[in-house]
């Protein structure tokens, strides 16, 4: 990283971007290419996949938390969604856990094929296979680790009611009196071994007041202010347009200003602007909040100005056959590349405080949706108006997106632990006809027992959700 | 050249004939089951608090006298009871053995605590029996005789649906509160020749893609902008007429809504009914009703589990049982068991702006 004195270059630049009306300041980012820059990194390739760690995973009742479930840790996970660990004593390149050492920790071994990608390398190892490695270090699993999500042992399912994991056994406890499962306290890890992160992410250099945080609705970890709202980079012309117009369009994007001491940093670089005052810039491309955006985690300047994107650190994978299509009365969904609205099947838990019909009211439950599997009790009946979105047979897992097998041995697309489906009623993009529809357990069979895949507290039922990224 | 002229008349007012038409819209700012509660309509009393439901389970599930009076004694002195809400929070019985009462509220013993028998409650002869009918109701507003309205007989003895226009019921103040600044507005749309005179109007009843907007102390905003949801789950209309500054229906079809399953996911009646007063504030309130499915009622109210039954609703499987026993539309034809029951809701709406959320969003300008 070169940084500059800016009282120097500043005056120097400043006359030769007087055309343009603004000038970068930092030799960093003087030959960054914009286009170059938009290219920013996919989180996983392909065989590599991502799990919120914690209550994200669904499995707590609480009532408050379904509305709020925070997703404090994203692990990198193997195919079964098993988070994957470095070990210290590894150097880079090498993978020396093996004989003992390898009975607790599994190496992660790549598919045939696998290919290495940005962080992401491969190691070759003495049976001739490869085993995955991040920013050079080997990764691997821990054994302890008994479903998605687990950490150090610890299982997710520990911290809410009794439920049955991916493989069928009852786990957990809870606060329903009788059925309360005992709390196993894992071990402590062995030391030197970490978790992969995928958020909250390391090593970044950031200028003060920014921060990354992760975005859904642009399926990325971005870049956000000290009000931990979104920002946005601007293509350079744009950024001119901005700067010299006095629409309220323009005005819609507010300068993300430096202070006049502050120098580039990392990808960070910085922009005087014709009146003096300096922006960030990162990869080149100045920053922007937008005034549309109210409150943290809304992103609502991605559908207004094609020209400026947020200000991504990295992307989550998304599969070729899928495109996030802008809704008028859900934001931003996950649909088909046709544009068709993508959904998910749920347990329906009650919303304390109300919030259900909101944005994000229903975050997703991984757990709830493994435990509904790729059938997601949708009989024949059921499939006549829902049909499973289907994956090509060499699809392969990444990043939130799994694979699973059906029944009839076809391959169904999985988003954050639901199976994904589509629904006939939709005819065009922006359709969410299926959108809140249940099918409720009332019945007057005294004997009849509910099963419906979930623990309920109170109404027994399943509704179809939009998928949101 | 008489007939140029006629022509050139003809065609200079097709525009103020559309110009007369009037459209006005509203958002509908408060709605609940209606109730009319008072001293004379509960002859066996209101239902008794939840604490001594609770003990009267205990009995019928075999705590012994000694048992029910140290729990009882526990409560009163505000002790914890928790070998009681264990039994309680599983006091249904499939094959002997403990469930979930909630979920499987016709394995729990039915108490038979009584329905509301009073004379006065709102609504519309939905039958067209008239006042033969035995357990009719007289409306008090319009004194009309033969009101079918059985949700209010079912529910009206218990504490959280007693109220009135003026003292909203427990549950409704408590679910409104919730739902109000969440759940996408529910808009009504009134279009006539002349919606200052009598005469024939279309009622649109629409989902919003916004929720109610309120102001600062909670109190719903007139005047505020709202987009209508395309859904067709959403959209409603109905021949109606106004008079005398009262819009009702005249062609009662079925009404469709999404709703929250804080309440029922959705709100679906047949024979609709309204009568809505339009009112000089330019707001408007009134009533609607018709035959709903009641097994959605239960399902909304059971969502509370063992909190929500203890500190807003009360004896959730008990409801169960009141709204099977009162349902009285829709016989299975197998079983006989009626699946809806005639109710009447009470609704305050507030002027608004509306447009179809179809319209494009506009280009951000460009330079």
């Amino acid at each position: 990283m070169k940084t500059v004195t800016i009282a120097c270059i500043g005056a120097g630049i400043a006359i030769a971007g007087a055309a343009t009306g603004f000038s970068l300041l930092s030799k960093t980012s003087s030959g960054a290419d914009a286009s170059q820059a938009r290219a920013i990194s996919v989180l996983t390739p392909l065989g590599v996949t991502m799990q919120p760690l914690g209550k994200a995973q669904g499995y707590d009742l609480g009532k408050s938390t379904a509305s709020a479930i925070a997703r404090d840790q994203i692990a990198y996970t193997d195919t079964r969604g098993m988070t994957l660990y470095t070990w210290d004593k590894d150097p880079a390149g090498k993978a020396t856990c093996v004989d003992e050492c390898a009975k607790t920790f599994v190496a992660f071994k790549a598919a045939p094929g696998a290919a290495a990608s940005g962080e992401w390398s491969l190691i070759d190892l003495a049976d001739g296979q490869k085993q995955w490695a991040l920013k050079g270090k080997a990764l691997y699993t821990y054994i302890k680790d008994v479903d998605p999500g687990s950490l150090g042992g610890e299982s997710p399912a520990n911290l809410g009611a009794l439920r049955r994991n991916g493989a069928g056994v009852m786990v957990g406890g809870g606060y329903r009196g009788d059925l309360k499962g005992g709390k196993t306290q894992a071990d402590p890890m062995p030391e030197g071994w970490k978790p992969a992160l995928a958020y909250p992410i390391a090593d970044l250099k950031l200028p003060a007041g920014l921060a990354v945080k992760e975005l859904p609705d642009a399926a990325a970890f971005v870049l956000v202010d000290r009000r931990n709202h979104t920002v946005y980079a601007a293509d350079a012309s744009r950024a001119e347009q901005i700067e010299s117009c006095t629409t309220d369009a323009c005005r819609q994007w507010e300068v993300l200003t430096a202070s006049q001491l502050a120098e580039a940093l990392g990808d960070f670089t910085i922009v005087e602007r014709s009146d003096g005052t300096h922006q960030w810039a990162f990869h080149g491309r100045p920053l922007y909040t937008f005034t549309g955006d109210l409150a943290p985690g809304y992103a609502n300047g991605l559908s207004v100005d094609q020209q400026l994107e947020v200000a991504a650190v990295a992307r989550y994978y998304m599969p070729p056959a899928v495109s996030i299509q802008t809704t008028a009365g859900q934001g931003r969904v996950l649909a088909t590349a046709e544009g068709l609205t993508l959904y998910r099947r749920d347990g329906y838990i009650l919303q304390s405080g109300g919030g259900h019909s909101l944005r994000r009211g229903q975050p997703a439950r991984p757990a709830v949706g493994r435990d509904l599997g790729t059938n997601a009790r949708c009989d024949e009946e059921c499939q006549k108006n829902w049909q499973p979105f289907l994956a090509a047979d060499d699809a392969q897992p990444s990043g939130f997106w799994d694979v699973a097998t059906r029944a009839d041995g076809k391959k169904q697309w999985v988003y954050q632990g639901y199976a994904l489906w589509t629904y006939a009623g939709d005819l065009k993009p922006g359709d969410m006809n299926g959108h809140d529809s249940y099918d409720i357990v009332v019945s007057d069979d005294p004997n009849y027992v509910v099963n419906v895949g979930t623990p309920m507290d109170g109404g027994a039922g399943l509704w179809w959700s939009i998928a949101i990224p | 050249m008489k007939r140029i002229v006629l022509a050139s008349l003809t065609l200079a007012c097709l525009p103020l004939a559309n110009a007369a038409a009037e459209t006005r819209h509203f958002a509908i700012s408060w709605f609940s089951q209606a109730t009319y509660s008072n001293d004379h309509d509960c002859s066996q009393g209101v239902h008794p608090a939840v604490e001594e439901v609770y003990l009267r389970y205990a009995a019928k599930l075999g705590a012994t006298p000694q048992q029910v009076a140290e729990w009882r004694r526990k409560i009163m002195n505000g002790d914890e009871v928790r070998d009681l809400d264990q039994l309680i929070m599983n006091r249904g019985r499939i094959d002997g053995k403990p469930v979930n009462p909630y979920t499987h509220p016709a394995s729990v013993v039915d108490l038979s605590l009584p329905g509301l028998d009073g004379k006065e409650g709102f609504g519309f002869d939905l039958d067209g029996k008239g006042a033969d009918q035995p357990g009719s109701f007289q409306d008090p507003e319009t004194k009309e005789r033969g009101v079918d309205h059985n949700l209010y007989r079912a529910l009206g003895c218990t504490r959280a649906f007693r109220g009135s226009l003026a003292s909203r019921p427990t549950y409704w103040a408590w679910a409104w509160g919730q739902l109000k600044d969440s759940q996408p507005a529910w808009l009504i749309t009134l279009e006539g020749a002349d919606l200052k005179k009598d005469g024939p109007v279309t009622v649109g009843i629409d989902r919003a893609y916004e929720y109610l907007r309120s102001n600062s102390d909670g109190s719903p905003r007139f005047d505020m902008a709202y987009r209508v949801d395309p859904d067709p789950r959403s959209r409603n209309q109905f021949k109606g007429e106004l008079r005398d500054g009262v819009v009702t229906i005249t062609e009662h079809g079925k009404l469709r809504l999404l709703q929250n399953p804080l309440v029922s996911p959705e709100f679906n009646l047949k024979d609709v009914h309204l009568r809505l007063e339009l009112k000089a504030d330019r707001s408007a309130r009134g009533f609607m009703g018709g035959y709903t499915p009641w097994r959605p009622i239960y399902w909304g109210i059971a969502g509370v589990g063992f909190g929500g039954e203890q500190q807003v609703t009360g004896d959730v499987p008990g409801f169960y049982h009141l709204l099977k026993r009162y349902a009285d539309a829709d016989p299975d034809p197998v079983t006989g068991q009626n699946e809806s029951i005639s109710a009447t809701y009470y609704i305050e709406a507030v002027p608004a702006f509306v447009k179809d959320a179809g319209a494009p969003t506009p280009q951000v300008t460009r330079r």
